[in-house]
């Protein structure tokens, strides 16, 4: 399969289970490296470089690359030394430098003002929207060019699942966005382009309008419009 | 909580509303042309029309984006059902005033017509109930979409006076004659025009109430 995703667009990928959409999301930072026996053939490459250019260390793919899962996994530590954990890993000591991150981060993430007054609280008593929203202001305190997201409103009510979807809408403006969902009324909602992918092959590629609208592809619109299978 | 989509929902209300303006600048203008024998004025209503039609198939769009991306719900689904039937109703006023248009161009090749019946005042009233029409829509208001329905009557009776007006009448030349022929397709348009306004505030009173009243018995 080929195909482009364009800088700071959001991109969804859709497909029934099984369909290989997360196995090819968590190829873009080399997540998959981790699963034993795995093999790989062709490239991907960001700004024209492979990510498995050997010159390249992963851990900095993964810097490049951020990733949100679909269940919050926050650390059990404070809700600051979860958004600054990476820049503290990196050796940043400064303490100006790291309350800024903290602050500008967590705004980004549309969660500022719902914790600024406790940023020394376990982050594991923040409510499920509120852990996802945090785990995003962590992903994006390291300064990714691009986000993965694996279906990260799966396990949040409407309310919290609107909130991520407003801070998606946000953060494409700075941010490549890519997201695996389910939801096809999210990807139809969220996303600029929307990959449909079926047994491992890319069915069909496309901006997300033609693809909810007006798709080229008959297993596409037997999808989308709940007549598969 | 205000969504990012829900500006899409402003700007298709926003273009709805362009087309009325447009819609009630057309009707104006070409009463203003047939009232003062303005060719000019009726080439540039003529040439107006394009605009309308390209906005009821933006609109069109619109409406089909936000149904098919956005799974609107409620109130957001009666406007959207109701912009489409809005949108078609303006682009039939354009289009009415546009054939206004034409007549227009006929009588005054045929020489001034003194005589223009009750046309003027029929004019007048569509105007007005179009405005009153498109302020329902924008302002939401129950009130004027039901003033609506009860002043369209005003220019079906004026349409009726405009016909009966000829009946039985002679010692017109053939060129007035003819000339009031076109007068009375006139007249039958701004009747059309008063039905779409009609048209809109049914919609109007859907959008608020939920309510279908078209087709009352």
């Amino acid at each position: 399969m080929t195909l482009d995703i364009p800088e700071r667009q959001v991109v969804a990928f859709i497909g029934p289970s099984g369909c290989g959409k997360s196995t090819l999301l968590r190829n873009l930072n080399r997540m998959n490296d981790l699963v034993d026996g795995i093999r790989h053939e062709g490239d991907i490459a960001i700004k024209g470089q492979s990510i498995y250019d050997p010159g390249l260390e992963v851990i900095s793919l993964r810097r490049r690359v951020g990733m949100v899962f679909q269940k919050s996994n926050p650390f059990p530590k404070s809700i600051y030394e979860n958004v600054v954990f990476a820049l503290r890993v990196m050796g940043v000591k400064n303490r100006a430098t790291l309350d800024e991150a903290c602050e500008t981060s967590l705004r980004k993430a549309a969660l500022w003002d719902e914790v600024k007054d406790r940023l020394n609280d376990n982050a594991l008593g923040l409510s499920g929207g509120q852990m996802q929203r945090l785990c995003i202001a962590r992903a994006i305190a390291n300064r990714p060019e691009i986000l993965l997201m694996d279906e990260p409103c799966s396990a949040l009510d409407p309310i919290a699942t609107g909130k991520i979807e407003e801070l998606i809408n946000e953060l494409k403006t700075q941010f490549t966005i890519v997201i695996v969902t389910h939801s096809m009324q999210q990807a139809a909602r969220v996303s600029d382009r929307t990959a449909f992918f079926y047994l491992g092959e890319l069915v069909e590629y496309d901006t997300t309008e033609k693809i909810f609208m007006n798709p080229s592809q008959a297993q596409t619109e037997a999808y989308i419009s709940g007549r598969f299978g | 909580m205000q969504r990012f989509f829900h500006d899409e929902l402003r700007q298709l209300q926003d273009n709805l509303v362009l087309m009325g303006e447009r819609s009630i600048d057309m009707t104006r203008l070409v009463m203003q042309a047939l009232e003062t024998g303005d060719d000019k004025l009726a080439l540039q209503v003529r040439g107006m029309d394009d605009a309308v039609d390209d906005l009821e198939k933006l609109v069109d769009r619109e409406i089909m984006r936000y149904l098919t991306l956005f799974g609107p719900m409620g109130s957001d689904v009666r406007l959207l059902l109701a912009a489409r039937d809005i949108a078609h109703d303006l682009e039939r006023i354009a289009d009415e005033a546009s054939v206004i248009a034409k007549r227009v161009l006929v009588i005054s090749q045929r020489g001034p017509l003194k005589d223009l019946l009750h046309v003027p005042e029929e004019g007048r009233i569509a105007i007005e109930v179009l405005r009153l029409a498109l302020d329902g829509f924008v302002e939401g208001d129950l009130a004027k979409a039901k003033l609506v329905i009860t002043r369209d009557a005003e220019i079906d009776l004026l349409n009726r006076k405009n016909y009966e007006a000829l009946f039985g009448r002679s010692g017109d030349s053939i060129k007035v004659s003819a000339s009031n022929v076109e007068l009375i397709f006139i007249s039958k348009a701004l009747e059309r025009i008063g039905d779409h306004s009609k048209n809109i505030s049914e919609q109007v009173i859907f959008i608020l109430s939920g309510e279908d009243i078209r087709h009352a018995r």
